[in-house]
């Protein structure tokens, strides 16, 4: 490679008259394709920073999206306002962005100690989520301030069957009808676990109780045409 | 091969990998076409395709109670009255700008209940609480307001030489550019050639048919060059609980080919007609917040193909749908809703 070390005129053929070398003994394209590289470098990675920075804020493309960012817009107005909170939970539940939903719900119990939609935006969280004793938590917690709350049974019932407590289901079901007899969808509740026990004749009494008050209560309809049961 | 050959191959390769690296990152950061949501089918013969809920980020960007709805040119122009501005997007949805500001000035808006574009991309503006109808460039400078208008509701540019407009009382026509006006048709009330809110107006063949949904007597017309009834469909109702009436209440309406589309904000559905006889074709949609359900559809534009936008009032965006005429035939239990009367 005499020509390397010693240097020649650029735009010179190499010793197989294959390429074009520099006065630095480099191919020409390879120095070409260094700065065209470095050029389109520069240029990605501009477009890199400006999308990393320029718009932070995206624009919404759904009704969730839409409602996060107004209700984060109220919260961020009026920071001691429960409803702002508990509407923000309720939109990033919809949204399954649980963890930040749980921490709204946590400022608006902490707002409001005894509301108990903070409780119950809690329960649901932690129950989408399948934290099942954190929702049994929740829920006691409502049941603490409001023994006889009939909603809070019903919800705790339902995790208790999750958990496979079908007893304790039971149980908790037989205390929100109680507390609510005129709920339809308790007492198809009940009637399921019922049926779930083999107890056909008291789920068959449950979901015709069901239509009760409200006759066309398509749950308790489908389950008493299963059970091969008439309506009344 | 030399030492420098060497060097410089390993810094094209590390340079090669850099790019490799960046464009990937970019790609990777980018939100791309996925952000939009995928098409839902809710109600046999409709296609949710995507919504329009702000022109920008942050909450005062959110689309409020929108109203008017205009689409020309790959442009799709909705009025917001609580904001009294005209905002324009492209047919995809991407915000592109914001004519018109709340005020009682002149150019200022309070309502803008319609909206029409001309082929120079002047913009149209009907606002009934200010009485006037007011006219933008496509710059959205004010070139001119046409004042005392009685409750201005729609209006439809034709050909840009007339300009066709809905008031709570009557249909008017208007030359252009010049905004005189050359007829004026019907005056309020319940009678065959009377309008009690005509919320709807579409305009086919320069002016040789016109169909109107005339909003309060719950029927829609078709009028020839003279503003002479053609067929009705539909009549006024005995009262509010009329449970004959054939719609909660016709609002905004678009025509693509021989169907006429026609919104109706209180049963939360857009009914097809026939354009040439008025046969009813059926009824689409549900009320609803989800996407492909609608909350009070107050206005609806044909953007080709099967696709239209709507806007909900209720809901507070501007919905893409796609509507096939004949799948909603298909599905409809009824398809003579409304018989066309003489």
């Amino acid at each position: 490679m005499e020509q390397e070390e010693s240097g020649g005129p650029a735009a010179e053929p190499d010793r197989d008259g294959h390429a074009e070398v520099d006065t630095q003994g480099v191919p020409r394209w390879m120095a070409v394709a260094v700065i065209v590289l470095i050029v389109a470098i520069v240029g990605v990675g501009g477009l890199l920073v400006f999308s990393v920075f320029a718009e932070t804020d995206p624009v919404p493309m759904s009704a969730v999206e839409r409602d996060i960012i107004l209700y984060q817009d109220k919260v961020a107005k009026n920071p001691q306002d429960p409803q702002a909170h508990g509407s923000l939970a309720q939109a990033f539940l919809a949204a399954k962005r649980y963890p930040e939903a749980l921490a709204e719900a946590d400022r608006l119990i902490k707002l409001e100690p005894k509301n108990l939609g903070g409780f119950y935006l809690r329960g649901l969280a932690f129950r989408l989520t399948g934290d099942y004793d954190g929702a049994l938590k929740a829920y006691d917690a409502v049941l603490a301030l409001v023994p006889t709350e009939a909603e809070a049974l019903y919800q705790k019932s339902l995790v208790m069957k999750a958990k496979g407590d079908v007893d304790g289901a039971r149980t908790l079901l037989e205390a929100a009808v109680a507390a609510s007899p005129m709920a339809s969808d308790f007492r198809v509740a009940l009637g399921a676990i019922f049926e779930s026990m083999g107890q056909k004749d008291k789920a068959v009494e449950q979901y015709r109780a069901a239509l009760k008050y409200v006759p066309d209560y398509a749950p308790a309809l489908e389950a008493l045409s299963r059970l091969g049961a008439t309506s009344g | 091969m030399g030492r420098k050959r060497i060097v410089y191959l390993l810094v094209l390769v590390l340079l090669v990998a850099l790019l490799g690296g960046l464009i990937y990152a970019y790609v990777s950061l980018s939100p791309g076409e996925e952000a939009a949501a995928d098409p839902v089918d809710i109600s046999p013969g409709l296609t949710h395709v995507r919504s329009i809920y702000a022109y920008g980020s942050g909450a005062d960007k959110l689309i409020k109670q929108p109203l008017g709805l205009a689409f020309r040119d790959g442009r799709l122009y909705v009025g917001q009255p609580s904001a009294g501005t005209i905002l324009i997007f492209d047919a995809e949805g991407a915000p592109l700008g914001v004519i018109g500001k709340k005020g009682r000035g002149p150019g200022e808006l309070n309502s803008p209940a319609g909206i029409d574009v001309d082929s120079a991309g002047n913009v149209y503006v009907a606002d009934p609480e200010h009485a006037k109808v007011v006219v933008y460039d496509a710059d959205g400078k004010l070139v001119k307001e046409l004042v005392q208008v009685k409750y201005p509701l729609i209006p439809r540019v034709v050909d840009d030489q007339k300009l066709y407009l809905t008031t709570f009382e009557s249909v008017k026509v208007y030359s252009l550019p010049a905004l005189e006006e050359l007829s004026s048709w019907g005056k309020r009330g319940r009678g065959d050639s009377e309008y009690d809110f005509p919320n709807g107006i579409v305009v086919v063949d320069g002016g040789a048919a016109v169909y109107v949904s005339d909003g309060n007597n719950m029927r829609l017309k078709k009028l020839n060059k003279d503003g002479e009834k053609v067929w009705t469909v539909g009549a006024p109702p005995s009262g509010m609980n009329d449970q004959d009436r054939l719609f909660g209440l016709p609002a905004g309406m678009a025509i693509a080919g021989d169907v006429l589309y026609v919104a109706d904000p209180l049963n939360g559905t857009i009914h097809l007609f026939r354009a040439s006889d008025g046969t009813a074709i059926g009824e689409v949609g549900e009320p609803g917040i989800d996407e492909g359900r609608f909350g009070y559809p107050s206005q609806i534009v044909y953007m080709g193909g099967k696709r239209f936008a709507v806007t909900e009032w209720g809901n507070d965006r501007v919905q893409i749908v796609d509507i096939d005429p004949g799948a909603v035939a298909n599905a409809t239990a009824q398809p003579q809703m409304g018989t066309p009367g003489g």
